[in-house]
């Protein structure tokens, strides 16, 4: 028997079957173990792929394909994945409904100009010091020393979170 | 010894303009990714270790999943790489469904600074390639939830009295209806253990990445002053049922004669909540020693009488309870 192809990355083969509720039906998805993982977890990937089901797209709009890759939008709404950059702009009619319905917003603020090398403390910069002389001191074996730099590390991490921890 | 927040990661999703997504299942796209991003990382400045999932050790698996800076499918993502910086608070990982996802994590808490040495790594790649971007989207990714700023950041949250007075539904709805997910902190619900909860932001696009971090700081704060609540009350009218949690974890740490890590986290959990109620007294130092032994690594050699792995532990919770018997 041939193996059911998984419906979310399309690729690999499905296993495992989750019974679904989508916009109110049933549906029956099979999934590989990548990405049945991903459904598992609850995360916001796993919330995700309910709502592109429920993305309406008339007939038209879902067979519009993406000139660069072929990713048409309804193969997209079946594998919650878009296929390439380009899928995003030739697809953008039914990928900005798709887009609002996940996040309730359609363009992105930037402030990207902003952008600065990390700023890290004096205080953080000696802490990530002690970190290494603790794997240092474990992977000498000198467990003393180790005991002491942990207790130091514990002290400065409370101190830097303002000790609301 | 941290009680309620006990640590924050920043993940940041992003692909090459020119590549096919889904480096996941495409072996020459995951080379391409992975080249590109070792080149960068070579003349960063930094040190990073090059690891293969396949080849990676347990232990080193467990410490960069509880750190979130190793995501659970790239066990099963063939072509995957990931590197890792010395200090093991950032990590680059490779041809996943995205073609690369910095992870910055930070023990104190400090989401802006994982946010901004994620950032600053993310930079360093888009000066040399052209990034997958677009003027109204942001950042463009392979699942659409993660479009815009490309981030998903995450706290951890010790929420121990939520969960034994059953409130942890009503909090994950209110969660949820303001924009964040709160769920257990391991991939499976039932290996769900030490009452460690995980709360991230559900949407990525419209806001700044900065508003972002600043919503999911202010809902964890909500989560915590809930939990802070219940347990006020429980004080207040010193429910049985919390108390007899406790002080078993007491007994248990006390006397046990093996203790997994599994047990391990619940003990911290009940016990750093026994303190909190004022059921018993411990230094924090104890504490510490708990969490240690809960998310640390014992090593376990080949040789027949050297004691268990986990009757080591419970020696070593004992000797931190009441100095070893």
């Amino acid at each position: 028997m041939t193996p059911m192809p998984c419906d979310m990355c399309g690729a690999r083969s499905a296993p495992v079957a989750f019974s679904v509720i989508f916009g109110g039906k049933r549906a029956v998805r099979n999934y590989c173990i990548s990405c049945a993982q991903i459904f598992k977890r609850g995360d916001a990937h796993a919330a995700q792929i309910a709502t592109i089901n429920m993305v309406e797209a008339d007939e038209n709009e879902k067979m519009l394909c993406c000139p660069k890759c072929g990713t048409t939008f309804d193969r997209i709404q079946k594998t919650g994945r878009m296929g390439c950059a380009e899928c995003y702009r030739a697809l953008s009619s039914p990928t900005g409904k798709m887009l609002h319905k996940l996040s309730g917003a359609q363009h992105q603020e930037f402030n990207e100009s902003v952008v600065q090398a990390p700023q890290v403390s004096a205080e953080e910069e000696h802490l990530q010091l002690l970190k290494g002389e603790l794997a240092q001191a474990v992977n000498m074996e000198n467990y003393e020393r180790a005991a002491i730099l942990r207790d130091e590390i514990n002290a400065l991490s409370h101190h830097l979170s303002g000790g609301n921890v | 010894m941290k009680d309620y927040f006990i640590n924050a990661a920043v993940r940041l999703h992003f692909n090459f303009e020119d590549l096919p997504f889904c480096a996941d299942l495409d072996e020459n796209t995951a080379r391409t990714a992975t080249e590109r991003v070792s080149t960068v990382l070579e003349t960063s400045g930094e040190n990073y270790v090059y690891l293969l999932p396949g080849g990676m050790q347990e232990k080193t698996k467990e410490t960069l999943l509880t750190r979130r800076l190793f995501a659970p499918e790239t066990s099963s993502a063939p072509y995957s790489a990931v590197y890792l910086r010395l200090d093991e608070c950032v990590s680059i990982q490779t041809a996943l469904s995205d073609h690369a996802v910095i992870s910055a994590y930070s023990d104190t808490g400090n989401l802006v600074h994982c946010l901004q040495t994620a950032r600053h790594i993310r930079r360093q790649i888009g000066q040399r390639y052209s990034l997958a971007k677009d003027v109204d989207w942001g950042y463009l990714t392979a699942h659409p939830c993660d479009a815009g700023t490309g981030m998903r950041a995450s706290v951890l949250l010790h929420l121990p009295m939520l969960h034994l007075s059953k409130q942890l539904d009503k909090i994950m709805r209110i969660m949820s209806a303001r924009g964040a997910i709160l769920r257990p902190a391991t991939n499976d619900v039932r290996d769900m253990t030490g009452n460690l909860y995980l709360l991230e932001n559900k949407a990525s696009l419209g806001k700044t990445a900065e508003a972002m971090l600043e919503d999911l700081m202010q809902n964890a704060q909500h989560a915590m002053d809930a939990e802070r609540h219940c347990r006020d009350k429980a004080l207040e009218i010193k429910d049985d049922m919390i108390y007899d949690a406790v002080w078993r974890a007491f007994g248990v740490a006390s006397y046990a004669r093996r203790v997994t890590k599994k047990d391990a986290l619940m003990l911290w959990s009940h016990l750093t909540l026994g303190v909190q109620l004022g059921a018993f007294k411990l230094d924090d130092k104890v504490l510490s020693g708990m969490w240690t032994a809960a998310c640390g690594t014992i090593a376990q050699t080949d040789d027949q009488k050297a004691p268990h792995a986990d009757a080591v532990r419970a020696q070593y919770v004992r000797s931190l309870i009441n100095g070893g018997n």
